[in-house]
């Protein structure tokens, strides 16, 4: 399936998929121009998924694929100035200014008394002004020191809510779909235990106490950076980032069962840089490639493909 | 305390510190709090004394994470002298991660 254009379409995530009919240029009008934004409001050209675009060849490409396939509408980067934009980007501040400012300044304050450790841990502050932080998470202890990302930590309405956290990419500005997210800060999660399939594929009986026979707990991989798809920007799933409170499968977990606990504090969230995303890591993944010549040499091709780490944290 | 330890301490000009006793700097969430230590005691009691000095309330402390200033995570169950923390070494009391889903 083609998915030609889902970064370029500004439509809510439909309840059904909903038919449209027209040309390209009806669904995407080339007035629209740029379609993203980078962290610091600067309309920047996407890269990486085929888009819509207003020009020629584009359009027409775009056009065979909606011929050929379903169009897949689902909320990505919205168009600057646009009604999306500006609900992703909802900046009104309904806190007093002053009071947020100040605990605002608090927590870059506390950053910069202890900058030296922070960065030793491989988190670099490219700018705090009120209302953001932004930051690069780097990886200090590699040779060469690797960057994972920029984050920037928006203390909007702190802390009546809480802040936003976004990543992007700290060259470009551009945030980060999933899929350009290098390491999405992996981390263990523990499953349910689960009952062992018997060999005959009959249920097995209950034991004499009433409970089934299960394997012992089992481990998998989550990451702290999730999203719909690998073309959605991620967000961080955990309590005390604005994105999480506001998510529908978290209505149940309001803001302020962690307001007092320090959860969205910038030590808290750079705690979860440096936990999930510089620690593990210990040596770049390399995949080496031998491809004999006619010649009878050998060709050597070596990539990075990500990184060697140590027992990921629960 | 190990004598690398008592020697950064004393350099640090904590002399009148009660003997067998460490002024530890506790980050806890960017709120700095000194606490006044036995070298005995376990860090969980350290980490316990700081939340309660910032007014750090709705979590329990295995909801945080202690570290020293390296990034290392400190185990509760060992002492301050195990460590061989010297007055006026910072450790971070951060909030872990917790479940996310």
């Amino acid at each position: 399936m083609v998915k030609p254009a889902a970064a370029d379409l500004l439509v809510e995530r439909p309840a059904a998929p909903v038919r449209v009919a027209g040309t390209v240029e009806d669904i995407v009008p080339a007035s629209l121009g740029p379609r993203e934004e980078d962290v610091f409001g600067q309309a920047v050209a996407p890269v990486g998924a085929p888009s819509i675009r207003n020009d020629t060849d584009l359009a027409a490409q775009a056009a065979a694929a909606l011929a050929a396939s379903a169009l897949f509408a689902s909320m990505e980067i919205p168009a600057p100035n646009t009604a999306a934009a500006q609900r992703r980007h909802a900046t009104v501040q309904f806190v007093d200014p002053a009071v947020s400012r100040v605990k605002f300044d608090r927590e870059v304050a506390a950053f910069r008394r202890y900058e030296e450790v922070y960065r030793a841990r491989g988190t670099v502050l490219i700018n705090a002004t009120f209302p953001k932080v932004t930051i690069m998470q780097c990886v200090p202890q590699l040779r060469p020191p690797a960057v994972l990302f920029g984050a920037v930590i928006d203390y909007t309405n702190f802390d009546a809510e809480p802040p936003s956290v976004s990543i992007f990419d700290p060259f470009t500005g551009r945030p980060l779909r999933m899929k350009e997210v290098f390491w999405p800060l992996p981390r263990r999660a523990r499953a349910a235990a689960v009952d062992a399939p018997s060999s005959d594929h009959t249920p097995k009986p209950s034991s004499p106490s009433g409970q089934s026979d299960a394997v012992p707990q089992q481990i998998e991989l989550a990451f702290v950076l999730q999203a719909w798809g690998p073309d959605d920007i991620p967000f961080m799933c955990v309590p005390g980032v604005r994105e999480y409170h506001e998510h529908p499968g978290h209505s149940g977990d309001s803001w302020f069962r962690h307001r007092t606990a320090g959860a969205g504090r910038l030590d808290a969230i750079l705690n979860i840089f440096h936990t999930y995303g510089t620690a593990p890591i210990v040596e770049y993944g390399v995949n080496v490639a031998f491809h004999p010549l006619p010649d009878g040499t050998t060709q050597v091709q070596a990539k990075v493909s990500g990184f060697a780490c140590k027992e990921l944290p629960l | 305390m190990s004598n690398e330890a008592t020697m950064l301490a004393v350099g640090n000009g904590k002399h009148d510190e009660k003997p067998n006793h460490v002024n530890l700097t506790v980050v806890v969430n960017t709120v700095d709090t000194i606490v006044e230590a036995n070298v005995n005691w376990k860090l969980r009691q350290v980490a316990e004394r700081a939340l309660k000095q910032t007014g750090t309330t709705g979590r329990s402390l295995n909801e945080f994470v202690l570290k020293d200033a390296n990034g290392n995570p400190l185990d509760y169950e060992r002492s301050v002298e195990s460590y061989g923390l010297p007055s006026g070494a910072v450790l971070f009391l951060s909030l872990e991660a917790g479940a996310n889903g």
